[in-house]
Parts: structure tokens; C-alpha cells; sequence
């Protein structure tokens, strides 16, 4: 018998290298939908139902070197910032903060050392999207050149590391979470002498969900350790962490901060967010902080639902449902997901009636990374049974059935034909 | 002329065949295979499957999966042979209202000639497509021991799936006939047919003038193609297990891949020496590891694992020549009829047993469905003389005191048949006698099945064994039973007819009858809108395909631009149609897709100044 014979050294190098840079099933994710309306990226990619790959990486689209030299040379060039454009919307998902690209006088100060700085990276999230390591990759690939040159970006690259304000689970901010408006209405009321603005009304602890509600920019913290800003400045809505000093601390959380070269120009009303509210926020300072509310799992569900990352929603609605069977959200957020995935899915292959027919050879089938699952599914593909055939042969969850069946053709094991039947009816 | 179709309605697997200008053709399936498992299964969803689907899915929904209804069609649910089957059918066998059969899938309780008829129904089907005309009469075959009440019973299943069962036809017979067809032969032949599930051997004398006679049948029918398979499941399981400490047993989705397989494998043995199974991912090790199987499987290796089954059937032969009083050398010719035949170590055992070359001239699997289409263009066509000569295949007779069976009708005599015996009382005093009617082989009355029982009263008082009483057993062409008692004294005489009953009651039937006939209708339509549908998707890719580059054009021009608005509208329409599966709409809709296909590949081919 010669049953789960390991391989040759010299097919094993062959059919990793077929492979390489093939997702695997589980890998494949959803990330998030990437428009950018900054002058530099023409044409922003827009994510369309019914393309061939589920992820929506944003390839960089210019090349690299030519983005860099464009930030550098818009950072040399428009010191201003009220030039910069509002409103653009970045992938949280390796982003930079907007700011920290251009190299700004005022906060070149609290920038950190540059060995530090190479160390430019958003924390990894536990959102979908970190699922696909590739994507991450790619992602983050138009970005971390910058990191790696801070002095040419005028030192102004914010750290990170800085483990007191660090929040692995934090996103980066994008930069229509910025609040650029609030900002240079502040800056300009400020300069005006009309005052700072009023602070909003403090409200209820959030459950630390990080992605909802991510924590201060880390350059905030930076700046605060080396100068604290006035009480005045300070007693709005800043949330935890509370600092040493002593600062008022609202349990509103802000809304993230992108960083703080905007605010250098303007001084330290740089730090005043959002005037939206006529109330002063009380100074709480002396208040104890409410414990965080415990967080309900199904947040993350739902939102990877709303960004309509239906797999990973499914996955971990799946993942709910385990723990908790009873949870009628998530077992009703699964259906749906299934229910998406599976039209979604068959959309793709074409419909019920489409004939399957496996287009990889069986050498190189073994070295797929398949369960008895997926195994059985394939041996049920013949070349003469359509989709609708193989489901019920299979036997298996329909739409367990379908989604190994769209892996199948995304890996390249099987591919579709056309229904012969069609026209003999 | 109607045309007749001749369907083998096997326990494994059915063929259909007709008599197309003179000569016998097998007709293919929808896959082209021209045989369809006799398997119906219902899915999850309530799905009907029948045919290769079902077999392919038997083992993974084996709850709700029936094979071999065959060996279950009427049948009481009292016979050892029901309750045998209870304790191996992998599906629900419950007690029907009437002391008969039913099979539950799913939610729903079938009766036996219910599924046969969705088997037949599905050949019904294939006939149908072929010919491109309506069906309704056909000759159905089955095996020469079928009892009355199994006989019945398949002429229910063929009136439930809408056929008028015009003959029911013993399966070594049918296949003597097409052996014999279009040759001038008088020969005594043995059938040796070994399918998937069954064994029969008979023995048949093709007389002059196209008179064919069942001379002796038996057979086993546990015995088939499938303990062939089982024998290398057997092998592989125990080889992997070995190597692996896993069960493939265990898993089920591993056995039905197993299995498909096993038989795989053993079809490619009857013409190779050697094959290799590789099943890859076949099942994963506890520390969820993918494991595959791979093996080479020899005809020798083969031969070994089956030996003692074809050893079976040699053994059946020999004990059939015996009871027919025949010596080998009487067989003039051997008919291998069945795909187990294909094997060589069953044809190398059947020439040495018979002392003769087996005749190779008969297709195997298509060879009973053939001579039942001979058959069938035989009885609708008057100018054709054949005569069929069936034999009885059990032994009739009635009970005597201490349950004993008194046989009156030999097994394999051939009908129309008469036969009658003397009795006498067997208490003094006794002025009444109760006439048992039972057939069956064995010895002891109980043993045997029950066809029917009638009193004759009025007897003279007397000692016993002093009153004498005629009993007459009577067959007609038609295989009708009818048993009379007389009085030999006083001509006092009391009778009664044996009808054969399959388990349903005529109400029954035609309930049956007409959710048949429904479901039929909602095939069809689900099956015409099906290819709507494929058309109008291909029409709407294309046209979608096509709309930026009529876009363009029509931008460049003054006229038509409507047109791109209206064909939008027609496109959008056709797809809400599709996902509503509203047929109706969608034959609305396919004319002015057709017209904007058409209006676009015109606007496109247009040379553009």
C-alpha cells in the first residue's frame, strides 16, 4: 500500500512553487473597500459585486517610488494645511495618519528618535481583514517606504510603539474620521481670540471596542508627556488612557486623530476636537472613571456585516453560535451571510446548471490543502453533472458545498462548462 | 402502430429498450448510459432523485435512499424475506395498512410498486425523449421465480407511472428471445444471469416456430455484483486501517467513495490486469492530517477476494441441472446475461462447469430489456407468430392435516396447466373441509405462503377417510390460479380464484396514478423553464456584453438612444422573471430579448464611418 506516500523533495518544490501565490480558501478574506479622492490616486478603485476575487486589495495605483516622490514633493511644496484635501478616505488598514507624512515644523520636537521610527506600522487588528496576510502585505506595501525614510519627511513620523498609548487592537485612522473642519474653525477662532470651543457634553463609557471607537493617535501622547496642554484645553472629550498628570479625562471617547502635524500649526488648540456642543464639558477629573461596559461579541459580527465582510461575519457569527447557541442575532446574521455567500457564490459559477469538471491534475491535487470534506466534493465532479447534480450528491450543507465549490474555482482545481443539456431541450 | 417499450426492471440496475424498424434498440438515459440504477432517494430539500444521481449519493443519505425495492415488491410484511431485508436496508421498512410493505423517506411512507414506478417512470422518461412521442404500453420483465403477488405488483408499478403494462415477461425468457432473435435456433440454453444484486440460472428450449419454454429456474437473490464490490471495500478498508489506524467505515462520505470506487476498479478489471484506486483526501486522522489512499488492485488479487461467491453461483448451476434432471452436456449454448458476467474468473468458471465456450453474441447488461422490446413489437404486431411458454416458478399445492404441504403443481411446469388430486377426511364426523392454497418448495405447509383459502361444507357424515374430495388446481395463460374442491359422493363443489394482489387496494393505485402524473407535470415545467431560463441568461450576457459598445455608437448618432433605455428595461425584466422562476414572464420576455440581441448585433456589425 502506498496511501499518504510523503513527496519527493523535488515535486514537493515544484507544487509549493505552483502554488505560492495562490490563496488558500481560508485565507481569502474581504477587506475593506478603498476610495481614495486624493489628487495623487486617479480613478479611485471601487469594489464591485460579481468580480472574479472576493478581496478587494487596493494595489497602490501609482507605482510606488513615483507616490513617494509625489508625497514628498507635495509635502515640500504645500506647507500649508489647509491646502491638503479634506475628506479623503484612506484603509485604515496600514494607513499612515495623513499628517504624519509631511514633515512639519512645531511638532518636529516631540517626533521620536529614528530608530523607533522605522518601526511605523499599524497594530495588527483582529478585524476580517487580517485574515489575508497577503492583503495586509499589499496593503501596507505603499506605505511603509515612507516610514523607512523619516527624515526626509521632516522627522515628523509618529511612533506607535509608545506602549502608553498603544492599542493593538486600535486601527489607524482614516482621514475622513479627521476632524480637519473642527480643527481649523478652532485654529481660526483661536486666532481670532473668540476662544476655545465648547467642548461636548461627556457621555456613557462605550464597551472598548477598539475598532469602533479607536484610541488617541499616538503622537497625542507624545505631545502631552513633553507639554502638557492647559487644563482648559485639556477638559473636553480626550479619553483614556489618563495620564500621570493628572489630565481631565471624559469617558467619550474621541473620535480617532489622524496626528498631529495639523495641529502643530495651530498650537495647542490644535487639541480641541469637534466644537459641537454648547455645553462645557464638565472637568471630570476627579470623577472615577465607570468601568467599561462588558462587550457584546455580536459588535464585531455586526460590523463586519455592515462593511459587508459577509465570510468573516459568518465565521464569526459561526464562532458566536458555538459559544452561544441561543444567540438569535447571530444565528439570524448567519443565515443571511449564508444566504449572500451562497448566491454570491454561485453567481460566480455561473448558476445551478453549469457543468463542473476538475481541471487540475491529480498530482498536483494532492498537494492542495484540502479536508475529506472538500475531498469528497471534488470526487463528486465528473465532467457530465452539473452544480445542481454535485449538490445533491453531495449530500453536504449547500452552501458548505457551494463555497468549496467557488474555492475550487478560485484555486483553479475545477473549472465550468457549459451545460450540453441546454440545448437538447 | 403504438409503439411498446421493454424495460428490464432490474434490482440493481433497469434498461429500456424498443424495436426500431425491425430491430432492437437499446434506448440511452439522459447521461448516455444505457443502463439507470434502480435507486430513488429523496433529498433534504424533498428532492426526488432517480438513477445514477441516487447511486451516487446512496451511501451519504443512505436513510433515505431505496436500492433493491426489487427484492421488497409483493411481498407481505410477514415474509422472512421482508423481515431479513428490515435487518440490512439501510432505509425505514414499515408495515403497509394492508399487511404489505411501505418505505418511509424523509417525511412520507412510500409503498414498494410506489418507487418501482418512479423507476419506471424515469425509463418511461428516457423513451419518451428518444422518440419524441408519448408512451404508454411496455413489456416488463422479471425474474421467472416471481410469485403471483410480485407480478401484480410490478404491473401496479407500471400503471402508477403510467404504463400499461401489456406482458410481464420472465427475464431468462426475455433473454432467450433476444438471443434467438432473427435466428432459426432450437437449442436448450442456459441463462446465467449474474447482476447487481441477484443470481438467477434457468434453463430454457427454444423450440421451432419461436416457442421458448422455461424448462427450470432458480437463483439467489443476495447474491450480485454488489458482494463483489463489498469484497474490495472489505480489502481496502483493511489495508488502510493497517497503515493508518483509521476506519473508513466511520465516515460515510469515505464509503460512498469507497464504494464508487470498489466498483470502478472491478469494471476496469474485466479488461486490464491491474488498477490503481486513488482516492485522495479520502478521510482526516485525528490530528487533522489529510490522508489518502492508493492502492493497486490485480485481476488475480480479485479473483481471490471473490472466489467463494463465484464458487456460489457455480454451486446454484449445478444444483438446478439436478433438479431438472439435465446433464451439463443437454446446454448447447450458455447466455451470460448481467455486467458481473464481463468478469473473468466468472466466465472461466462457467466454461469449465458448462464444458462449452459461453455465448458472447448478447450484450450483457441490455440483453433482458431487448428480447421484453422483441416481445413487446411481437404482441402489438399480429403478423408476427411467437409463442411464450412460462412456467410455473414455485410448486402450488394446499395444506393437509398436521400443516403439511401437499404439492399439486410441480415447480417449472409449464402453463396453461390442470392439475387434480384425491383427499379424504381426517376426523370421523367431519362435514366440512378448509381448502389452504399455498406455493412455495418447502415441506411444511407454514413455511410456504398463503394464496388463498375457501371452505366446502355439506360432506357426508362419515369415518374418517371414508369421504373422498377432488381437488383441482387450474393455471390459464394468464397465470390466473383458479383451485375447486368437489365432493366426489354428493357433487357438491366449492372453488375460488387466486388473484394475485401487489398490497393496494384500486383506490390506492389511483391516488398513486395521480401524484404521479403531478409530479411528471411539475418536472416538465420546472424542466421547460429551466432551458428558458439558460436561453434568456446567455441572451441577457450578451446583450450586456454588447450594451458600451451600442452605447458608444448610439452616442455618436441622433436616433436610438431610447433604444438603449428600452433594452435596460427588457434586460431588467428578464431577470426579475429568472428569480421569481416565473415561467409565464419569461416567455414574454424571451422575444424582445431576442429582438434586442438581435437589434445590437446589427448596430455593432454595422460598419461605423
Amino acid at each position: 500500500m502506498s496511501s499518504s506516500q510523503p513527496p519527493s523533495a523535488e515535486s514537493l518544490d515544484e507544487g509549493w512553487g505552483l502554488f505560492s501565490d495562490v490563496p488558500l480558501p481560508d485565507d481569502e478574506d474581504d477587506t475593506r473597500t478603498v476610495q481614495m479622492s486624493s489628487p495623487l490616486f486617479k480613478g479611485p478603485p471601487t469594489f464591485e459585486e460579481g468580480t472574479s476575487d472576493e478581496r478587494d486589495t487596493m494595489p497602490p495605483p501609482v507605482p510606488v517610488s513615483e507616490y513617494v516622490q509625489t508625497m514628498m514633493q507635495q509635502a515640500a511644496e504645500d506647507p500649508e494645511p489647509s491646502a491638503r484635501p479634506l475628506g479623503a478616505t484612506f484603509s485604515w488598514q496600514g494607513a499612515m495618519p495623513p499628517s504624519s507624512r509631511r514633515g512639519e515644523g512645531p511638532r518636529a520636537a516631540v517626533s521620536v528618535p529614528a530608530r523607533r521610527r522605522t518601526a511605523w506600522s499599524v497594530p495588527p487588528t483582529p478585524r476580517a481583514d487580517a485574515v489575508d496576510d497577503d492583503d495586509d502585505d499589499d496593503n501596507n506595501a505603499g506605505f511603509t517606504l515612507i516610514a523607512f525614510e523619516p527624515e526626509r519627511l521632516g522627522g515628523a513620523v509618529g511612533d506607535v510603539e509608545d506602549p502608553r498609548f498603544r492599542d493593538a487592537s486600535s486601527p489607524a485612522p482614516g482621514f475622513d474620521d479627521l476632524p480637519f473642519d473642527d480643527v481649523i474653525a478652532a485654529s481660526q477662532r483661536a486666532s481670532a481670540g473668540l476662544g476655545f470651543p465648547t467642548p461636548p457634553p461627556v457621555r456613557p463609557s462605550n464597551p472598548p471596542s477598539s475598532r469602533r471607537e479607536p484610541s488617541l493617535p499616538p503622537l497625542f501622547g507624545n505631545l502631552w508627556e513633553s507639554e502638557p496642554p492647559p487644563a482648559a484645553a485639556c477638559s473636553t472629550s480626550r479619553t483614556s488612557p489618563p495620564t500621570k498628570r493628572g489630565i481631565a479625562v471624559s469617558s467619550n471617547p474621541p473620535r480617532p486623530q489622524g496626528g498631529t502635524q495639523r495641529y502643530g500649526s495651530i498650537g495647542d488648540a490644535s487639541v480641541q476636537p469637534r466644537p459641537t456642543s454648547a455645553t462645557r464639558a464638565p472637568i471630570v477629573a476627579s470623577l472615577p472613571t465607570p468601568p467599561p461596559a462588558p462587550a457584546d461579541p455580536f459588535d464585531d459580527v455586526r460590523e463586519l456585516y455592515d462593511a459587508g465582510d459577509f465570510r468573516s461575519a459568518l465565521v464569526m457569527a459561526e464562532a458566536l453560535l458555538e459559544t452561544e447557541p441561543e444567540h438569535v442575532e447571530a444565528r439570524e446574521c448567519a443565515a443571511i451571510c449564508r444566504e449572500t455567500l451562497a448566491t454570491k457564490y454561485l453567481s460566480r459559477l455561473g448558476g445551478r446548471a453549469k457543468i463542473l469538471r476538475v481541471a487540475m491534475p491529480p498530482d498536483e491535487i494532492r498537494w492542495l490543502s484540502l479536508d475529506h470534506k472538500a475531498g469528497f466534493l471534488l470526487s463528486c465532479i465528473d465532467g457530465t453533472s452539473s452544480i445542481e447534480e454535485v449538490l445533491d450528491v453531495a449530500c453536504m450543507h449547500e452552501f458548505e458545498a457551494i463555497r468549496i465549490l467557488h474555492d475550487f474555482r478560485e484555486l483553479g482545481v475545477i473549472e465550468i462548462l457549459p451545460d450540453p443539456r441546454a440545448s437538447r431541450r | 402502430m403504438e409503439r411498446v417499450i421493454g424495460i428490464d426492471l432490474g434490482t440493481t440496475n433497469s434498461c429500456v429498450a424498443i424495436v426500431e424498424d425491425g430491430v432492437p434498440t437499446v434506448i440511452p438515459n439522459r447521461g448516455g448510459y444505457k443502463t439507470t440504477p434502480s435507486m430513488v432517494a429523496i433529498t433534504e430539500a424533498g428532492k426526488r432523485l432517480v438513477g445514477h444521481i441516487a447511486k451516487r449519493q446512496a451511501i451519504t443519505n443512505a436513510e433515505n435512499t431505496v436500492y433493491a425495492a426489487k427484492r421488497l415488491i409483493g411481498r407481505k410484511w410477514s415474509s422472512p424475506q421482508v423481515k431479513n431485508a428490515i435487518l440490512t436496508a439501510s432505509y425505514k421498512i414499515v408495515e403497509g395498512p394492508h399487511g404489505d410493505v411501505r418505505i418511509q423517506l424523509r417525511d412520507k411512507t412510500y409503498s414498494v410498486p410506489e418507487i418501482s414506478a418512479m423507476v419506471l417512470q424515469e425509463m418511461k422518461l428516457f423513451a419518451e425523449d428518444y422518440l419524441s412521442e408519448p408512451i404508454t404500453k411496455a413489456v416488463i420483465t422479471v425474474p421467472a421465480y416471481f410469485n403471483d403477488n410480485q407480478r401484480q405488483a410490478t404491473k401496479d408499478a407500471g400503471q402508477i407511472a403510467g404504463l400499461d403494462v401489456i406482458r410481464i415477461v420472465n427475464e431468462p425468457t426475455a433473454a432467450a428471445l433476444a438471443y434467438g432473435f432473427g435466428k432459426n435456433v432450437e437449442k436448450t440454453i442456459a441463462v446465467f444471469d449474474l447482476g447487481g444484486g441477484t443470481f438467477d440460472i434457468s434453463v430454457l428450449e427454444i423450440g421451432s416456430g419461436g416457442v421458448f419454454k422455461v424448462i427450470a429456474t432458480a437463483g439467489d437473490t443476495f447474491l450480485g455484483g454488489e458482494d463483489f464490490d463489498a469484497r474490495i471495500i472489505d480489502w481496502l478498508v483493511q489495508g488502510f486501517r493497517e497503515q493508518h489506524n483509521v476506519d473508513l467505515r466511520q465516515d460515510r462520505m469515505a464509503l460512498q467513495r469507497l464504494k464508487d470506487a470498489s466498483e470502478k476498479a472491478k469494471c476496469e478489471l474485466s479488461t486490464s490486469l491491474e488498477t490503481e484506486i486513488n482516492l485522495p483526501f479520502i478521510i482526516s486522522s485525528n490530528r487533522n492530517e489529510a490522508l489518502h489512499l492508493q492502492r493497486t488492485l490485480t485481476r488475480a488479487e480479485l479473483d481471490t477476494l471473490c472466489e467463494d461467491l463465484v464458487e456460489r453461483c457455480i454451486e446454484i448451476c449445478k444444483q438446478t441441472l439436478e433438479d431438472a434432471r439435465l446433464d451439463r452436456d443437454e446446454i448447447e449454448d450458455v447466455v451470460l446475461v448481467g455486467g458481473m458476467t464481463r468478469m473473468a474468473k466468472v466466465q472461466d468458471s462457467v466454461r469449465d462447469f458448462f464444458g462449452r465456450e459461453p455465448c458472447k453474441g448478447v450484450h450483457p447488461d441490455e440483453v433482458v430489456a431487448l428480447g421484453a422490446a422483441v416481445q413487446g413489437a411481437a404482441l402489438v404486431d399480429e403478423s408476427k407468430q411467437m409463442i411464450l411458454l412460462d412456467v410455473t416458478p414455485h410448486p402450488l399445492g394446499i395444506m393437509t392435516f398436521g400443516s403439511n404441504f401437499e404439492e399439486l403443481i410441480p415447480q417449472n411446469t409449464t402453463v396453461p396447466t390442470s392439475r387434480s388430486k384425491i383427499f379424504t377426511t381426517s376426523r370421523d364426523n367431519q362435514t366440512a373441509v378448509k381448502i389452504l392454497v399455498m406455493q412455495g418448495e418447502h415441506d411444511k405447509a407454514t413455511d410456504n405462503e398463503l394464496l388463498g383459502e375457501f371452505i366446502l361444507t355439506g360432506l357426508r357424515r362419515a369415518a374418517k377417510g371414508q369421504v373422498e374430495i377432488e381437488v383441482t388446481f387450474e393455471i390459464n395463460s394468464d397465470g390466473i390460479v383458479s383451485v375447486s374442491a368437489k365432493d366426489l359422493e354428493t357433487g357438491q363443489q366449492q372453488s375460488i380464484q387466486v388473484t394475485a394482489s401487489s398490497g393496494l387496494t384500486k383506490e390506492e393505485v389511483g391516488d398513486m396514478m395521480e401524484s404521479a402524473k403531478d409530479y411528471l407535470v411539475e418536472r416538465r415545467s420546472t424542466d421547460e423553464f429551466e432551458g428558458i431560463r439558460q436561453e434568456a441568461e446567455k441572451l441577457i450576457s450578451e446583450i450586456e456584453r454588447m450594451f458600451p459598445q451600442v452605447e458608444q455608437i448610439v452616442a455618436s448618432s441622433d436616433f436610438g438612444r431610447d433604444a438603449i433605455g428600452k433594452a435596460r428595461g427588457i434586460v431588467e425584466r428578464s431577470r426579475q422573471a429568472i428569480v421569481k422562476k416565473d415561467a409565464a414572464a419569461m416567455k414574454e420576455q424571451m422575444e424582445s430579448l431576442t429582438r434586442t440581441h438581435r437589434m445590437f448585433k446589427g448596430v455593432v456589425a454595422r460598419p461605423q464611418g
